[in-house]
């Protein structure tokens, strides 16, 4: 339970740092054990031979002087000396200088102090000497504190050039050589420790804080990329992750634009169910009504929880029902999606109604038949229209067949429509005409040109037109013909015109002989000298 | 017009003609001629030759030059066989018979001596090339110059070391019959009261190969930390050899002369190990006179040897009196004197300045020693070339 409490990178780092801790501590042990014994040889070596240096340097300034006294011969001067020594002590004073915490004492002959460059020291010297043993370290014990020193020996002024340091001093550095061993292993031991955590932090915490983060993102429902990608595994793995969330935020999109193709389907699909001019009935593969809408109610004069769970077959007409049976088992088989069909069906009240119906399916994924929709379109009406229709047709047919004249029609002056009696009138079959040019009835252009214009004048002016012409029989007679033409739509010509042909080649005769029987009685009673009188039955 | 030509015309050729005389007698003028003898026989052989050599290496060097004045150089040097006598008679001839412009010294105080009084007579001008008491110049000499750091204060660095070593006594021998020995024993009594030194055994002896023995036996029994021995090669060499059958060495060992000669390693074989001596120069490149390294250069060459102080010292001589000849433009003697004595230079075997009596007060000599067949230097300290090894 504790561990569960830690935090994953808590328990990484304390996994990663306990080892690194331990290592430290013991390597950082080892090398101060390793490195503190030979710094301190290694300072006290340079102590030492700082002061050696010391008190070589003393011991030359002595020889330098030395050397001028041989090169001017005054090695005997005593004033000469005198004044060399002098030189000399200053010189060896401010050697003591160059060098932190030695001092330099020159000693006369073993016994007395000449020179020193710590003030106030007694002339007399009480400490112990290998006189004549140059260049020798000795430790003694000078104004009460121990010291280590180094001796030089310049035997013409029988001189003692002594550098000593005061132990205090003398292990002053070691101890600060302990010191910063210590500082140093432990600012290391700390600087890789806390680097250790900054790299921790910046190339394991933060990147796997961001993997987490948005990963848990993922399952909240958010794609958020990662921004920042490390240039290592975790970068690849951001990389990765990155790439899953694009494909993912891709999928989303396509589900959103295929959710929102759903909705609008289903929101047109609703409308349609719930407002449309169209009965729908969903029923199961077995015929049973699942759903039904408000317009198949209506239509049926059910309400939907009674159409539930009634069978197709309770309001289908049977012989109907069993005309679809083929199909419909096609469309379960899966060789057709749909069919249609025209059935009648049976409302509430018991009268038939007509319906055309559209049948599909709804398929599973194995394209087994979930359930089946059925599109019910109330075609009563229509069915009634067409039957009504059909019987005007057949009363024009009857009628177009039975007239004593010709009947016709003509579309832009074509010949469409022909009946028996213009046949005989004109003595071309149906098919003969049916698609000619009207000109064929003409015996000239010039009588076909004045009908048209004649009559197409007074279809204009007056809804009808009718003109005597003369057509041309197929035989070649010229016969007279009444004709009457009336357009199907006055507005719109070129949906045809019907005419009547009326052959008046009788009736012209008949007028032409009356005419001339008339003439000849106007002429015989004009001509006669008797008065001849014509009375009415009345008068 | 006609006889003023021709008047010019002979006067052109006169001119013509005697400076075309002129000039041939200058290339035919009398060679520089300088004299001295060499001990080609005798005790003082060996650093004699030495001095021999570095004499016609200079010659050959200057004549292959320019000259001196433009003179040719012409060197007269007899063999004196280490003899004084002789010496001196050798001297005579050449200033008188030979009629030399100028002397070189013979090689040893002794013969400088003998050849000085000669010189000194006649107003010649002497470097002494090889003297190294101050006897010669306790006489008023007026021509005589020296050039070695005097006998007396040769084992001065010695001494020094040794009492830095802590080496408290002492026992010194030293060959009486010459003077050089004889000052240096001085020196040596002096600088040890200085220094603290005890000499615990002195004596002096005239016949090496027969005295050396017995006081060896005795020096071996005061048995002090150091031993020098004041004398010339072959007695040096006799006393390694009898210290090397008595199989006795003391802590310090030293001598003049025979250490720094170049072929001490192999004429004393082991028994030379550690021996120090007085050098007054050592053919190494560090000495930092002017001209050392040419020096030593072109000396091997010339001789097929490398030289020995004395060598350098007789080389130094001969600068001196090139130096003296150029400045004065004169080979006259008292010109030169007068010239040299107020000299304060550096010549390859170091600094070169005189008293008012001639005597050398520039030049300090150092102290060599021999480790494991190479001479070091170890004394002066800012020309030590190793630690002294005791």
């Amino acid at each position: 339970m504790a561990q569960k409490k830690i935090p994953f990178y808590n328990r990484i780092l304390f996994r990663l740092l306990l080892p690194v801790v331990i290592v430290g501590i013991a390597c950082s042990t080892m090398l101060v054990s390793y490195m503190s014994s030979p710094i301190k040889e290694f300072l006290a070596r340079q102590f030492d031979a700082n002061l050696r240096l010391a008190s070589i340097m003393g011991l030359e300034t002595c020889e330098n002087s030395f050397n001028y006294l041989l090169e001017l011969r005054l090695e005997k001067s005593s004033e000469m000396n005198e004044t060399m020594q002098n030189e000399a002590i200053e010189k060896i004073r401010s050697i003591s200088k160059q060098f932190p915490h030695i001092n330099l004492m020159v000693l006369e002959s073993g016994k007395t102090i000449k020179a020193s460059s710590i003030n106030g020291l007694p002339k007399k010297w009480k400490g112990p000497l290998v006189i004549g043993k140059d260049d020798t370290g000795l430790g003694f014990t000078f104004l009460g504190k121990r010291v280590r020193s180094h001796v030089q020996f310049f035997p013409f002024w029988n001189w003692h050039i002594i550098s000593f340091v005061f132990e205090k001093d003398y292990e002053s550095p070691i101890r600060m050589a302990y010191t910063v061993t210590y500082l140093s292993a432990l600012f290391v031991f700390i600087s890789v420790l806390g680097t250790l955590i900054v790299m921790f932090y910046l190339f394991i915490k933060r990147p796997l804080n961001q993997l987490v983060d948005a990963t848990e993102g993922v399952s909240e429902g958010r794609l958020h990329k990662i921004t920042r990608i490390a240039a290592n595994e975790f970068g690849r793995l951001m990389t990765s992750y990155n790439s899953m969330i694009d494909s993912l935020d891709n999928e989303r999109a396509e589900g959103r634009s295929l959710i929102h193709q759903l909705e609008e389907s289903e929101a047109l699909f609703r409308s349609q169910f719930e407002f449309g001019n169209i009965g729908i009935a969903i029923t199961t593969v077995d015929e049973k009504l699942i759903r039904a809408n408000e317009r198949l109610c209506h239509i049926l004069g059910y309400s939907e929880e009674e159409l539930g769970g009634k069978a197709w077959s309770e309001i289908a007409n049977p012989k109907d029902l069993r005309a679809s049976t083929i199909s419909y088992r096609r469309m379960l088989a899966g060789e057709i999606e749909s069919y249609e069909m025209d059935m009648r069906l049976f409302r509430k009240k018991g009268n038939v109604i007509f319906t055309h119906l559209n049948i599909s399916c709804y398929r599973n994924q194995d394209r087994s038949v979930q359930f089946i929709i059925i599109s019910i379109l109330d075609i009563t009406n229509r069915k009634k229209a067409e039957e009504a229709l059909q019987k005007s047709e057949e009363y024009l047919r009857s009628l177009f067949r039975a007239a004593p004249t010709g009947i016709g029609v003509v579309v832009d002056r074509v010949i469409d429509q022909v009946n028996e009696k213009l046949c005989m009138i004109t003595g071309y079959s149906e098919d003969e005409m049916i698609g000619k040019k009207s000109r064929i009835l003409y015996p000239n252009d010039e009588e076909f040109e004045y009908v048209g214009r004649e009559k197409y004048d007074q279809i204009r002016k007056y809804g009808t037109g009718t003109v005597e012409t003369r057509w041309e029989r197929k035989d070649g007679h010229i016969i007279d013909v009444l004709l009457s033409s009336t357009p199907m739509d006055l507005n719109d010509f070129s949906k045809g015109v019907t005419f009547t042909a009326l052959d008046i080649s009788d009736r012209k005769r008949a007028e032409a002989a009356l005419r001339e029987a008339n003439h000849m009685l106007r002429l015989v009673l004009d001509t006669i000298p008797v008065r001849v009188f014509w009375k009415d039955r009345e008068s | 017009m006609r006889l003023y030509s021709k008047w010019s015309c002979c006067l052109f050729f006169f001119i013509f003609l005697m400076s075309s005389i002129t000039h041939a007698a200058e290339n035919t003028e009398s060679p520089i001629v300088i004299g001295a003898t060499v001990s080609l026989e005798g005790r003082y052989q060996e650093p004699s030759v030495m001095i021999q050599k570095a004499f016609k290496f200079w010659v050959d060097r200057v004549n292959k030059g320019h000259g001196l004045l433009g003179r040719k150089v012409k060197l007269i040097l007899y063999n004196d066989k280490s003899d004084r006598e002789l010496t001196k008679i050798l001297y005579k001839k050449l200033i008188a018979e030979d009629k030399v412009d100028l002397v070189f010294s013979p090689y040893g105080t002794p013969l400088t001596l003998a050849a000085s009084e000669v010189s000194e007579e006649h107003n010649m001008l002497m470097l002494g090339v090889a003297a190294g008491s101050e006897k010669p110049w306790q006489r008023g000499a007026r021509y005589l110059f020296q050039l070695y750091a005097p006998a007396q204060r040769q084992f001065i660095g010695l001494l020094d070391l040794m009492a830095r070593k802590n080496c408290k006594t002492l026992s010194v021998i030293y060959d009486d019959t010459s003077d050089y020995n004889v000052d240096t024993v001085n020196g040596i009594k002096e600088w040890a009261k200085i220094f603290n030194i005890d000499i615990v055994y002195q004596k002096a002896y005239q016949d090496g190969k027969k005295d050396l023995p017995a006081l060896l036996k005795e020096v071996k029994v005061k048995d002090a930390k150091g031993l020098i021995l004041s004398a010339y090669s072959r007695d040096c060499y006799e006393l390694l050899h009898l210290l090397g059958e008595m199989r006795y060495r003391p802590a310090v060992l030293a001598m003049p002369i025979a250490p720094v000669h170049p072929d001490f390693q192999n004429n004393a074989g082991n028994m030379a190990n550690h021996v120090f001596g007085p050098s007054q120069w050592e053919p190494d490149g560090r000495i930092p006179f002017p001209g050392t390294r040419r020096f030593v250069n072109g000396f091997t060459q010339f001789t097929g040897h490398m030289p020995s102080y004395h060598a350098a010292s007789a080389f130094s001589a001969c600068q001196l009196y090139e130096q003296a000849i150029t400045r004065t433009e004169s080979i006259n003697n008292q010109k030169l004197r007068d010239y040299i004595t107020a000299l304060d230079t550096v010549t390859v075997l170091g600094r070169f300045k005189v008293d008012s009596t001639g005597k050398q007060v520039g030049h300090n000599s150092f102290i060599i020693q021999w480790q494991n067949g190479k001479k070091e230097i170890v004394w002066p300290k800012k020309m030590q070339t190793a630690s002294p090894l005791f």
